[in-house]
């Protein structure tokens, strides 16, 4: 299939502001942003979609110069493929240096107001976050939605586990997940319906993994009275593997593409290439390009709705009609050249409006327009997982450096009796070394020759030693909600556009350490079962540098952005509804992670996307309920340009 | 295009340095077979401090590129230095064993407080693609470099960076190894613990 974004298929600032026939305008082309267009168009809907950022990616050689972006970058960081952008910029991590008390750094894109600095990042282009996401693709437990009615932490959801589920298998099907369902079936993980499996059948275990499972198989640890059995288990993820002839039923599953037709070019089989974050050169992993190419198609078809895409469009302002609380309208800077601050100001409209831009960047806009909110929680709840990791050096050679960058990971403390007192987590075995901690193997590589003062064959035993026996264990902790975890804007902090920029204050909280130094405890256990060498180290110097009960850790962001706008049970102690639809203004959605009242220790985006089936069924509901009753809405509103022009003809 | 025109082209911006390298090694008259010398003990000294043949190295495809690299960054004269007193040391060891030749190497090279750095800088260049900033004292001894910052040569030259052979891995994002190729333990090429030397 192909990404191919048909010039008509790309409107102007012009014609977007003139066209008032829009029932939907959705704010980002990431994987929501996509998935929601996606549904409404099946239904004869017309969406027009906003990205802040350009659209490089629509073409395979748009896609491949993000690949080489990323080649010729020494520093390898995982924004390396996409190039700066003043206009619609995005955290960046080189730039972040650790904070003292009470100072703020606005130097990087984020402000960061601390008393914690996160490395947490996001992309603001086609495809959005999911250009480099990593397509780990968990559910949630059933737990994780009740915390606080559980284990007297954090929020609870309006909904559960099993009202999710059927959406849950509909994200797995969009996404292609690969997955082993048989190995997920343990006691405390996601209960999935007798018989299912996955689009696609499970990633083999890579060798690393095989290794730490006969470390650690059969052993166990205690936790809170508890004995907790340890194993080894592969991760869902959304990757192309190997498609299950079982599936649906027997029916099967074919896998879909982006942006070209080629079978060379298009979402092949995952080959390994290790390099699944910043960016997959060979689209095997899942991005938001493969639904659009599908709403693309669908425009050809008499009884499907239509895209239009806005490119270079940041939306900037929510306009409100302030005698009923409906947006009005949203305000977009359009510009043409990202070198350039130079933009045209338009104003779109729709009969709703779905923004999907990201916890972070959902929260900076709302609170840039300044809009009013009941519960006074707009921004607040900001909730990422807290990262820790621990790495050693394997007794034998594990082959590091070869696989996807994780297949499988320790499932067995993501849950229990023990949330009470202290954060479950999920431990990811990372296949690509020490990278993420140490930029590794470069550092490696520098050490070797410059401090080893090694060459020749002395170097390649060296490195082989050093860097094919890398073990990482990456600790994904869970963080409850927490109100002082927030994002704010502040007028003296702005980007090229003059938009706002977002700043974030946060701290990892005692609950979520707790669970920090128990996990550190825990590598250093199973570390002792491998005979692995431990070489992890905490350097103060470090920008996410805490230290806990005497002891220093680095915490690093999770880049799963949740909770500024959650979700509850009614306006006053929630910004949306279940349905991701705002209790303060009615043609208002705010689809994402922002929603999520926890996150448990699920990467968040399978959520995320089962959420925005829930939320696309509410919406065509409104939209064909306001269709029959249109006139009165329109009568009283006066506002909705769109709207009026609908009923007019 | 004689030696000192080829050394002058290099320092124009505009050049793709790699082949102006590659023309100038493959060029006619005396210059040509000057350049082919002095590009020649450079895979020399390469093939000796990677351990990785000649053929391995020529089959980067990035030796003209790093050759231009460090005549770009640090100047052709250190370059010259470098190579010369590698030769002679290859020159005095003829007969005898690797570990005479590397503390030689060790002594006059990689201690060497002006050639040291450079010759390190073309290992790693080898293993990984990257220049890397030359120790600040260096600069401040024998600088300014105005060129010398870290940088990538090229896409190329990072997914050719011999790193990755040595561990029986790929560079991250290329030359994958297959779906469930990494189910089984990785083959890591063997090396002779003398470099061949011609
Ligand atoms: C390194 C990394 C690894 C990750 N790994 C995983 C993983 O393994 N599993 C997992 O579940 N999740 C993972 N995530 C998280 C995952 O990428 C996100 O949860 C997901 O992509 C969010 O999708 P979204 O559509 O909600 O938002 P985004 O993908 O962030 O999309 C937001 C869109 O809105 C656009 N936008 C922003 N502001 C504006 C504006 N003002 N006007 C117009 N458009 C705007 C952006 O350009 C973008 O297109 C990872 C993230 C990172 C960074
Ligand atoms: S391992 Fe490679 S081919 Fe597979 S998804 Fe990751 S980057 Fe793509």
């Amino acid at each position: 299939m192909h990404l191919r974004i048909d010039p008509t298929r790309l409107t102007t600032p012009h014609e977007a502001a003139g066209d008032g026939n829009y029932d939907a305008v959705i704010v980002g082309s990431g994987v929501s942003g996509a998935m929601i267009a996606e549904q409404l168009c099946k239904e004869g809907k017309r969406v027009l979609m906003l990205e802040a950022g350009p659209i490089t990616s629509k073409s395979l050689r748009g896609y491949n110069d993000y690949v080489t972006n990323y080649f010729v970058s020494p520093g390898k960081d995982s924004q390396a493929p996409f190039p700066e952008n003043p206009n619609a910029p995005m955290p960046r991590t080189p730039l972040l240096r650790k904070l003292q008390p009470g100072q703020v750094d606005s130097n990087t894109y984020m402000v960061q107001t601390g008393p914690y600095v996160t490395d947490t990042v996001y992309s603001r282009t086609l495809g959005g976050t999911t250009m480099h996401w990593q397509a780990k693709t968990p559910r949630m437990v059933p737990e994780d939605f009740k915390t606080r009615t559980l284990y007297d932490q954090g929020l609870d959801w309006p909904i559960s586990y099993d009202d999710l589920e059927p959406d849950y298998q509909r994200a797995e099907r969009e996404m292609g997940v690969s997955g082993d369902v048989t190995a997920l079936r343990y006691p405390g993980g996601s209960p999935y319906p007798k018989d299912y499996v996955y689009p696609m059948k499970g990633m083999p275990p890579s060798y690393l993994d095989q290794m730490v499972n006969d470390g650690i198989e059969g052993t166990s640890v205690e936790l809170d009275g508890q004995t907790i059995p340890l194993q080894v288990r592969p991760f869902p993820q959304a990757r192309n593997g190997i498609p299950n002839e079982a599936y649906d039923g027997g029916k099967g599953y074919t896998p879909i593409g982006a942006v070209n037709t080629h079978q060379v070019d298009f979402g092949e089989r995952c080959q390994g290439n290790t390099n699944c974050v910043p960016i997959c050169p060979v689209q095997a992993k899942y991005w938001s390009g493969k639904t659009l190419a599908k709403v693309l198609r669908m425009n050809d078809e008499p009884d499907k709705g239509e895209i239009k895409i806005l490119p270079q469009a940041v939306a900037s302002k929510v306009e409100i009609n302030p005698e009923n609380g409906h947006v009005a309208g949203i305000q977009v800077k359009v510009y043409k050249n990202p070198d350039s601050p130079e933009h045209e100001t338009i104003t779109v409209r729709g009969k709703i409006y779905v923004i999907t831009t990201a916890a972070i960047e959902t929260a900076r806009l709302l609170l840039a327009s300044g809009l009013p909110s009941t519960s006074g929680l707009v921004g607040r709840n900001y909730i990422d997982h807290a990262y820790l990791f621990s790495w050693g050096l394997t007794p034998k050679i594990c082959g590091a450096y070869r696989g996807t960058d994780c297949i499988s990971g320790i499932l067995d403390l993501r849950n229990g009796p023990f949330r009470k007192h202290q954060a479950a987590f999920s431990v990811d075995i990372n296949n690509n070394g020490w990278s993420v901690a140490t930029s590794s193997p470069y550092t490696d590589v520098t050490a070797l020759v410059d401090d080893g003062n090694l060459f020749g064959s002395q170097l390649r035993r060296g490195l082989v030693d050093r860097v094919s026996r890398q073990l990482l264990f990456a600790f994904m902790i869970d963080v409850p909600a927490n109100e002082s975890n927030r994002v704010t804007v502040d007028p003296q902090y702005t980007d090229a556009l003059g938009n706002m920029r977002p700043n974030l204050s946060f701290t990892t909280p005692e609950y979520s350490m707790r669970g920090a130094a128990y996990a550190r405890q825990f590598a250093k256990t199973v570390f002792s079962r491998m005979g692995v060498i431990d070489y992890t180290q905490y350097s103060p110097s470090n920008f996410g540098y805490v230290v806990y009960e005497g002891e220093g850790y680095e915490i690093h962001g999770g880049c799963h952005l949740g909770g500024t706008h959650i979700m509850g049970t009614n306006k006053n102690n929630s910004v949306v509804d279940a349905n991701q639809r705002s209790w303060d203004h009615a043609n208002l959605y705010l689809a994402g992670g922002g929603s999520m009242p926890s996150i448990g220790t699920a990467n968040i985006t399978l959520t995320i996307a089962a959420l925005c089936y829930r939320s696309t069924r509410a919406m065509l509901k409104q939209l064909s309920f306001e269709t029959t009753t249109g006139a009165t809405i329109h009568k009283t509103t006066g506002y909705h340009h769109g709207f009026s022009r609908h009923c007019d003809t | 295009m004689n030696k000192t025109e080829f050394y002058a082209k290099l320092s124009t911006p505009a050049n793709d340095p790699a082949s102006l390298a590659l023309a100038a090694i493959q060029g006619d008259g005396e210059a040509g077979t000057y350049l082919r010398g002095v590009y020649d003990q450079f895979l020399a000294f390469s093939v000796e401090v990677t351990a990785f043949s000649r053929f391995d190295l020529e089959g980067t495809g990035q030796g003209e590129a790093y050759f231009a690299t460090v005549i770009q960054v640090v100047g052709y004269e250190i370059l010259e230095q470098l190579l010369d007193t590698f030769t002679s040391i290859i020159n005095q060891t003829g007969g005898e064993s690797t570990l005479v030749r590397n503390d030689l190497l060790r002594r006059r090279l990689f201690g060497n407080e002006r050639l040291g750095p450079i010759a390190r800088n073309i290992v790693k260049l080898w293993f990984t693609g990257n220049w890397y900033q030359l120790p600040r004292n260096w600069s401040e001894k024998f600088g300014p470099a105005p060129k010398d910052v870290t940088f990538t040569v090229s896409a190329n030259a990072y997914v050719e960076g011999l790193l990755w052979t040595t561990i029986g891995a790929h560079p991250a994002g290329a030359k994958a190894q297959g779906y469930g190729s990494w189910a089984n333990p990785p083959r890591i090429p063997e090396f002779g613990s003398d470099a061949v030397v011609r």
